[in-house]
């Protein structure tokens, strides 16, 4: 079921990529419907999951949720940020959860989740003290977007010692690591650093980052494809 | 304002298109270094191999030696003394029974023989002693002795310069490829060849039997996957040809280190 369901979803999510470009729709209702078929191939082959991805399938689960939400709220109060303060302590708690259980950390277990506490603990604070729920959490943003970009190097540099026969595109961690490597790079940037800087961020951005967002979760849809077809295999 | 907001447009793009590049770089590089540590675990994973089939035969060539060692020094010596006891009780009894007993001790002369060079066989050491293609004549003797196939033999270099565990395991790739022909190939002509040109050691074995499935049989795990097996720890190349009731030919080729 997975494969002929994977193979249906990408031919999916190409047809309807080409279908918003051509006729011009906004990206937003496109980022939306591709996550929720994302959502579906994800509770469809949950069993097939192993236990390392099942974060990442829950990462998949929330953002569409967070993201629905937001697209509510902004219809209903002309703003979504209030949405994205709850959402990226949320998502630092979901990749922390992931990279815990992939990134071979031994015994350092225990001040990885001192870390992960830190890191929400920071968000929470920045949102009650420091940016009010009607401002973008931008400096939650740069939080988040740190966190996975180190932990994306760290699991790069931990492929690079412990390199497996397999061919690096049938590998889930790749795909993973180098989509979150991306798009948390950009994010870290963009929603992060420059909007410190300036609070008027170029639609350019805004497209960009929308685009990035539907290339990572096409790749982590990818991941736990692969993930789901490692487990069969072991 | 205008001014500002375009700055901040060619801001964006310069820094985009530089964060895209440094990404670019880096996930080429990433991937250049990972297929690096895939080559270098390959070659790890191929010398473990290697050293544990080498274990693997060193194991069995010492077994080999210890019931070689076994048949010379304890069934050698008991079918001596059986013959010993058989002349002296000879010598004892009536001419009429005497007949068999004469018998018996020219089977039991024909059974140390036979131990003699069983053991002589197993037993690696003696290629160090009597040298590569000695040790090979008296096999091929041996073998044409049974009278269930004639095998002939061919060699040009009367010294194989080979290392002394080379050469052992040469050998024994050797005795398996007869222990096939015996045993399965139903075959009455065997032609082997050994052959040295410039640093290119050759051994040609080829046998009229019924032939057999190449892959079949090295899936099933018989005495072929042990030939492959033995001929990668001394590193010689390996050609099988093999049809159903076409026979078998065998060619192995190994590149002597130079002097």
């Amino acid at each position: 079921m997975p494969r002929y369901s994977f193979f249906l979803t990408s031919i999916f999510t190409i047809v309807i990529c080409l279908w918003f470009l051509i006729t011009g729709k906004p990206i937003l209702y496109l980022h939306l419907t591709l996550l929720y078929a994302y959502s579906f191939f994800v509770i469809i082959s949950i069993n097939r999951i192993p236990k390392s991805y099942l974060n990442l399938a829950l990462i998949i689960l929330f953002v569409s949720l967070s993201e629905m939400t937001s697209y509510i709220t902004s219809m209903l109060f002309k703003t979504n940020h209030p949405v994205y303060h709850f959402t990226v302590p949320l998502l630092i708690l979901g990749y922390g959860l992931f990279f815990r259980s992939n990134l071979n950390l031994r015994n350092r277990k225990g001040l990885f989740d001192l870390l992960i506490f830190g890191l929400i603990i920071a968000s929470f604070l920045n949102s009650l003290f420091i940016q009010e729920t009607t401002v973008a959490p931008s400096y939650a943003f740069i939080i988040l977007s740190f966190f996975v970009v180190t932990c994306s190097l760290i699991q790069l540099k931990n492929m690079i010692h412990q390199p497996v026969s397999q061919r690096l595109s049938r590998q889930a961690i790749f795909w993973f690591s180098i989509g979150s490597l991306i798009f948390y790079s950009v994010n870290f940037a963009s929603f992060g650093l420059h909007a410190v800087i300036s609070s008027d961020l170029p639609n350019i951005v805004y497209n960009l980052v929308m685009w990035l967002n539907i290339l990572l979760y096409f790749v982590y849809f990818i991941s736990i494809y692969l993930s789901t077809q490692h487990f069969k295999s072991k | 304002m205008i001014l500002s907001a375009k700055t901040d447009i060619l801001i964006t793009i310069i820094t985009g298109t530089l964060l895209f590049g440094l990404l670019t770089v880096f996930i080429i590089y990433f991937i250049l270094l990972y297929r690096k540590s895939q080559t270098k675990l390959h070659f790890e994973r191929e010398r473990r191999k290697r050293e544990l089939l080498q274990a693997e035969v060193e194991i069995k060539e010492q077994t080999l030696v210890n019931v070689s060692r076994e048949i010379h020094d304890n069934l050698g010596q008991a079918a001596a003394l059986v013959k010993i006891n058989l002349n002296l009780i000879s010598q004892n009894i009536p001419e009429a029974d005497r007949e068999k007993i004469n018998e018996s001790t020219e089977l039991m002369k024909k059974l140390i023989g036979d131990m003699r060079s069983l053991s002589q066989s197993l037993n690696g050491d003696n290629i160090r002693r009597k040298g590569f293609i000695a040790t090979l004549q008296s096999d091929v003797d041996r073998i044409n002795k049974t009278g269930y196939v004639d095998v002939q033999f061919e060699h040009s270099p009367e010294r194989v310069s080979l290392e002394a565990d080379q050469l052992i395991i040469l050998y024994r790739i050797i005795q398996e490829l007869f222990t096939n022909t015996l045993k399965y190939a139903k075959a009455t002509t065997v032609h082997l060849s050994i052959t040295e040109k410039e640093s290119l050691l050759t051994v040609h074995y080829t046998d009229d039997g019924i032939g057999f499935d190449y892959q079949a049989a090295l899936n099933k795990g018989s005495g072929l996957s042990n030939i492959k097996d033995r001929c990668a720890i001394i590193g010689a190349k390996l050609y099988f040809e093999s049809q159903l009731n076409e026979g078998v030919t065998v060619k192995i080729t190994l590149e002597k280190p130079q002097t």
